[in-house]
């Protein structure tokens, strides 16, 4: 199961804890790292196995999600998880028309998105504390 | 006149196989008389090639037929194009059989010592009710959503995505995977009169269970640890939109309790939240497991499972709609191609025929992954031939041709001259090379060190039968 997240070039500083606690929890490996529309239209175009993957998507500002917006046809029928600019209307509204399987918001800690893409890829993890409180 | 008379005033087709000449004549005089075109055989192999020829609404079905059996055929004529009803007459009338005749959608099961006038009765009654199903359908044209197919099964699926997008109640979506079950969801949203609302997908399987709950629900700051903001929830955003549960069979039994109270009442507290809050999502729910089974050991609650199951509609799986592998195919190449602005490709007829014959345990996704990789490999070319394909479809396709020369062979109606030894003898090479190869999965080494082969003798055995390696 690959990873393949796209941060794209210009949003280095939101990208970057994003990034950085990917690589933590999954491994270089396991992660494709793409920053440019161009690569990840390559990536989309090239064969494979689309329940081998799963795309963790970046929009760092609803221009950037906008864009992506542009690639929809070809994110099509893939794993998709989000991470939105923020929780308005208008974002949310848009990013359900991606059919996401989840997705959180920047500048959050991220151990959800991690949780998810644990389970998502079969990796081991941690048992986390429950979330309601339990 | 009657609603029901008028209704069958126009000439309708009625076919009856009976192997009784004088049963399908009295019957076909009989229908005659009442305005209807009749025909009959005496064979099953011939009703069945009268259905696929003519236009049959309705078909007088024999159980006990010198080549079949009437009972194990009804499904067989209920997937033809024109999908006739069916009545089944019989002259051993039994419980059981009755029973299974019901249970395959057969119109009615009439005894042949009864009156005829019960015959006239049935089809009266299954002929009002096609022109109703066909007027129905005729209303209400579907949009398809990308899904492809025109085989009785997809149509039978379409009926029912067309029936479901008309009401609100939820509707459980069954089926193998890789059969499209988020595909037919989105088609219900997108012929319903939600469709300008959200279609907001919940991954049952990729939420661990300690995110079920928030995520469904949302929750208020400060509700659990680390919820510094207030989140609505997926049920909430899904406020006169629809709510797509995929994989509900995973869902918690710790959240189940709570999920069937917001489905009954569209009223739920978010975590924390000192008050309700409403929202008003139509559900589609999809599984690949057997929920009654789940019900039945305690990890599916009874109650949201008949919640779930107002209307079901199970998927078939591409083994049994192999007549529309060529239209996915030509329909994901000239999508591939459009995507891509590229030059579109034409495929052979031995690509197809191979691809109609592999069983697809992994269904369309594995149709359309094959046709991806088999394009990569094809590079510049502009045709797609069956040497393209990788191995385990070859060797699936020759097997199943051998296995059928075979079967002609041992059958002394369809028997000709037996082969030469030595055509018999390379036959028997390529079964086994065939098995071979699909046993080790194309591994070479694994090949030889099954076979007992040298390296160089399984090449040369390859290249002989013009095997392609992936």
């Amino acid at each position: 199961m690959t990873l393949i997240l796209f941060v794209h070039q210009d949003a280095s500083l939101e990208g970057e804890a994003l990034q950085k606690q990917m690589i933590e929890s999954f491994g270089e490996k396991t992660i494709q790292m793409v920053h440019t529309f161009n690569a990840l239209k390559h990536i989309l175009k090239q064969p494979g196995g689309c329940d081998q993957e799963v795309y963790v998507l970046l929009a760092e500002s609803p221009r950037r999600l906008q864009e992506l917006f542009c690639l929809i046809d070809l994110l099509d029928g893939r794993r998709i998880v989000l991470i939105l600019p923020d929780d308005a209307k208008t974002t949310v509204s848009k990013a359900h028309l991606f059919y996401p399987r989840f997705f959180t918001y920047i500048n959050t800690a991220y151990d959800d998105l991690c949780a998810v893409l644990y389970k998502m890829t079969n990796t081991k993890t941690p048992i986390k504390e429950g979330k309601n409180g339990k | 006149m009657t609603a029901i008379q008028s209704d069958i005033s126009h000439i309708s087709r009625v076919l009856i196989i009976d192997d009784d000449e004088q049963v399908c004549d009295i019957l076909a005089t009989a229908f005659s008389r009442m305005g209807h075109s009749a025909s009959y055989a005496v064979t099953l192999h011939r009703g069945l090639e009268k259905i696929m020829s003519d236009t049959i609404d309705v078909v007088f079905l024999d159980v006990n037929l010198p080549d079949g059996n009437g009972l194990a055929a009804i499904k067989t004529i209920q997937q033809m194009p024109a999908a006739p009803e069916v009545i089944i007459i019989t002259g051993n009338e039994d419980i059981d059989g009755a029973e299974l005749a019901m249970r395959s959608n057969a119109w009615d099961y009439i005894s042949k010592s009864g009156s005829y006038k019960e015959c006239n009765f049935a089809l009266d009654r299954a002929l009002a009710y096609r022109r109703q199903k066909r007027s129905q359908k005729s209303a209400f044209p579907v949009k398809r959503e990308g899904i492809v197919g025109k085989s009785r099964p997809v149509l039978d699926c379409l009926d029912k995505v067309a029936k479901a997008a008309k009401h609100h109640m939820p509707v459980l979506i069954t089926g193998e995977t890789g059969t499209g079950k988020e595909l037919f969801s989105r088609a219900i949203h997108a012929n319903s009169s939600r469709s300008r609302a959200a279609f907001v997908v919940v991954d049952c399987a990729a939420l661990p269970d300690h995110l079920v709950e928030s995520t469904l629900f949302g929750h208020a700051k400060g509700a659990f640890t680390g919820a510094d903001t207030s989140q609505t929830g997926l049920m909430k955003m899904a406020d006169k939109g629809t709510l797509f549960l995929d994989e509900v069979g995973e869902l918690p039994l710790s959240v189940q309790k709570n999920f069937l109270r917001a489905i009954q009442e569209k009223q739920f507290r978010p975590i924390g939240a000192a008050h309700e809050i409403t929202s008003d999502f139509r559900l589609i729910c999809a599984t690949h497991r057997n929920l009654p089974d789940m019900v039945k050991d305690n990890s599916f609650r009874e109650d949201l499972y008949f919640r779930l199951f107002s209307l079901h509609i199970h998927l078939p799986p591409l083994q049994s709609r192999k007549s529309d592998v060529a239209a996915l195919v030509h329909a994901h190449l000239s999508r591939k191609y459009d995507r891509s602005n590229g030059k579109g490709v034409t495929v052979s007829e031995d690509f197809l025929e191979e691809l109609q014959t592999y069983d697809w345990p992994g269904n369309v996704r594995e149709l359309i992954n094959t046709l991806d990789l088999v394009c990569s490999d094809a590079g510049t070319g502009d045709t797609l031939f069956a040497h393209h394909l990788p191995a385990h479809i070859r060797a699936f396709h020759i097997r199943s041709k051998f296995r059928t020369s075979s079967s002609a062979a041992a059958d002394p109606a369809a028997a000709g001259t037996p082969l030469q030894f030595k055509e018999y003898m390379e036959k028997m090479k390529l079964a086994y090379l065939q098995d071979l190869l699909s046993a080790a999965r194309g591994d070479i080494p694994e090949c030889c060190r099954r076979s007992g082969l040298s390296r160089s003798q399984m090449y040369r055995l390859i290249q002989q039968h013009n095997f392609k390696i992936s």
